[in-house]
């Protein structure tokens, strides 16, 4: 691409930028879309709204959004050249290597709590799953430097733990069907909401939470360590 | 179990979803992948069928997961989808039968059980967001499939692909946003009564992203070059799928968001007359110049895409259902000229430049009279349905006051003809190249004969055909 057309590329971009953000702020906010906020306590017994509406009303989309992970991550590791690490010839520091070993469990054990809390605390499977991600990444790229281990989980095991948490959020999904004839259905089941706020309560919604959280977690170690590799 | 009847649109997404922990964990046993992926789309077709009758009283409206639309998703299971997922289990079913049995097919199967399941969502699905989803399942599940040939032209054409696919994601995704933002709401049937009480320009925008970004994805003019591009580099099986079965989710997707907001259809139809319009002068005249199987058949598929269009966007029921008729059968033999094209592999010759393609010596004047037949249907000549599905898009598009629009409908099999005789003469005269390797000789006879088989069959039912979708129209209309 010449200069001229790149220039012209990135003013057109930056002009319509301009042009979208001038709109955004003559929008009339007219509309009043369903407040879920005050519903979600008592439909689904979570406190975090957000939990409620991604693994509750809205699971469908997450199963969906989960599968896309779960998709990319296998199309990466199918794509990518299977060769060893080479970019990684540093020698690290003791300090760093030694460090790594005492974080990683608190990394590791934050993420599942986050994933844990998610019904009701800020956070779920999503963003525990990526601190889960976080911590294998943060091994392989201390301890594969010489090349000896670039994968922290085998990508065989990768693959049976996807497949299973793809297994268990269906089949979370059926026992919906089956017990309220409803896919992915919550209280309709007669599962005991407990008392919000503690840890055991809000239904299925924990249980949704951890299986994406390990969807998340695997998915997006396959996709870096795949990237490792290149 | 009645429970079980009201989620029918769900299991029609969850069963294929389903399939991707099925074929691993029978393809570790080592039970193959072919029969299981099978074994689903069985399923899924017998779910349809058996919900079919019900349907045609009134469409099976399912809340996912009890909650009702504005606080959950809605799913809905009508005529439209009953007669569109049909015609896209056909293909996915050829699909799996075509795929020889090689390292690549547990992965290959995996990847079109999730288009399978992202593209039955696309068709059954009532929620914007929802909708936006499935469109992510099914792009990525085709980028990925383009790019399974692993070589350079198919790593360059999935590159293409994707960077046209995510601009038409983020297009449509702004859309939402925007009408989310104005209407307050992601169902599609309450956004049509919202949508008609406050149309502003932002709302009115909005809805055109949406629009203009499944017009990409539809391969239209102005954005029509990544169709050959990125069905160039994919084999054959892959080609036959992204022409198939995401176009026609993607048609049937434009068609509810259409029905939905039907001031704005009327305002937009001169656009979209035009989009179309051009879209089939562009496809056929650069079908005729191509010099590749591939491209030249993407370019066809743009023009035909456009005859749907162009009979949609001119209003009338009748036409609308016309324009969906075409689409469906479209979608059939164009998937069956694709997998034909599978045959040419069989003479150890990897190139689909037209002077290079020829039919396998087995088989070869069944190959021969299975092409004139798919070409004689997209041309449209009877007496096969390709014909009557064109003769009813040329006189609903015309009944409905487009004769410009009926007439390039019927032009543009003038200009067909002369690009598959071309092709055709050449696969009929010339005798086997020599080649120092020949390919592994094929014992089994080529799959499209069941889609070709079909559409011979049905020719003399076309009338009950155009009714059906006529009826899928009509409770499309009603329902929104």
């Amino acid at each position: 691409m010449s200069r001229i057309s790149a220039t012209l590329l990135v003013s057109g971009i930056i002009v319509f930028g301009v042009i979208v953000a001038y709109e955004l702020t003559l929008m009339p906010r007219t509309a009043d879309p369903l407040n879920h906020a005050p519903l979600t306590l008592r439909d689904t017994g979570a406190v975090n709204a957000v939990s409620a509406i991604l693994f509750d009303y809205r699971a469908l989309d997450t199963l969906g959004e989960a599968t896309v992970i779960l998709m990319t991550a296998t199309v990466v590791a199918f794509l990518t050249p299977r060769a060893k690490a080479s970019m990684l010839a540093v020698r690290l520091s003791s300090i760093v290597l030694y460090g790594v070993v005492i974080l990683l469990p608190f990394i590791t054990i934050l993420g599942i709590a986050v994933m844990a809390h998610g019904h009701i605390s800020p956070g779920g499977g999503f963003t525990g799953g990526v601190i889960v991600a976080t911590s294998t990444v943060f091994y392989a790229v201390v301890y594969s430097v010489g090349g000896q281990q670039s994968y922290v989980i085998a990508p065989a095991a990768n693959k049976l733990i996807e497949n299973t948490a793809m297994t268990a959020f269906i089949g979370v999904g059926l026992l919906g069907l089956g017990l309220a004839g409803s896919f992915l259905a919550n209280a309709q089941t007669g599962i005991p909401l407990g008392t919000p706020g503690e840890l055991l309560s809000a239904g299925t919604i924990p249980v949704l939470n951890l299986i994406s959280g390990v969807k998340v977690g695997v998915g997006l170690g396959i996709i870096v360590m795949s990237l490792f590799l290149e | 179990m009645n429970g079980l009847f009201t989620e029918l649109p769900v299991l029609l997404i969850v069963i294929p979803l389903a399939g991707v922990p099925v074929l691993y964990f029978t393809a570790r046993r080592g039970l193959g992948t072919a029969l299981p992926a099978l074994a689903v789309i069985l399923f899924v077709v017998i779910l349809l069928s058996s919900g079919a009758r019900d349907a045609m009283h009134t469409p099976v409206v399912t809340a996912a997961g009890g909650w009702q639309p504005d606080l959950g998703i809605g799913l809905q299971f009508d005529l439209l989808a009953v007669a569109a997922m049909l015609v896209t289990s056909l293909i996915v079913a050829q699909a799996i039968l075509s795929h020889d049995e090689t390292s690549g097919a547990q992965h290959f199967r995996t990847l079109l059980m999730l288009l399978y399941a992202g593209s039955n969502g696309l068709m059954l699905t009532q929620d914007l967001f929802n909708a936006y989803v499935f469109i992510e399942i099914t792009s990525i599940a085709s980028y990925a499939l383009v790019a399974g040939k692993q070589d350079r032209g198919g790593f360059e054409s999935a590159f293409k692909y994707v960077v046209m696919g995510s601009f038409a994601g983020l297009l449509v995704l702004w859309g939402i946003a925007g009408l989310y933002l104005t209407t307050g709401t992601l169902d599609i049937q309450s956004l049509a009564s919202r949508f008609e009480a406050a149309p502003g320009a932002v709302a009115s925008l909005s809805a055109a992203a949406v629009i203009a970004g499944l017009l990409i994805k539809l391969g239209q003019v102005p954005f029509h070059a990544w169709k050959a591009d990125s069905l160039s580099g994919a084999s054959y099986t892959v080609s036959a799928l992204l022409s198939g079965v995401t176009t026609t989710a993607f048609f049937v997707l434009l068609l509810r968001v259409l029905s939905a907001l039907p001031s704005l259809t009327v305002s937009l139809a001169p656009i979209l007359t035009t989009i179309a319009g051009l879209s089939i002068i562009t496809g056929h005249l650069m079908a005729l110049r191509q010099p590749r199987y591939s491209r030249l058949l993407a370019y066809s598929s743009v023009a035909h895409v456009g005859y749907g269009l162009l009979a949609v966007s001119s209003g009338a029921v009748t036409a609308i259902a016309a324009g969906l008729f075409h689409i469906l059968v479209h979608a059939i033999m164009k998937s069956g000229l694709f997998f034909l094209g599978r045959s040419f592999l069989h003479t150890g010759n990897r190139s689909d430049r037209l002077e290079a393609i020829v039919f396998p010596e087995q088989h070869r004047t069944l190959h021969v009279t299975l092409y004139v037949l798919l070409a004689m249907s997209m041309i449209g000549i009877p007496p096969v349905l390709g014909f009557t599905s064109k003769w009813y898009a040329v006189l609903e598009t015309a009944r409905a006051g487009y004769d410009t629009g009926a007439a390039l409908i019927a032009l543009g099999g003038a200009v067909a003809l002369v690009y598959y005789l071309r092709v055709g003469l050449q696969l009929v005269h010339r005798g086997l190249p020599e080649l120092s390797s020949p390919g592994p000789a094929s014992k089994r006879l080529p799959v499209p004969i069941a889609g070709t088989a079909l559409i011979l069959l049905l020719a003399a039912f076309s009338d009950r055909l155009l009714g059906f979708c006529v009826l899928a129209v009509v409770q499309l209309m009603e329902t929104v």
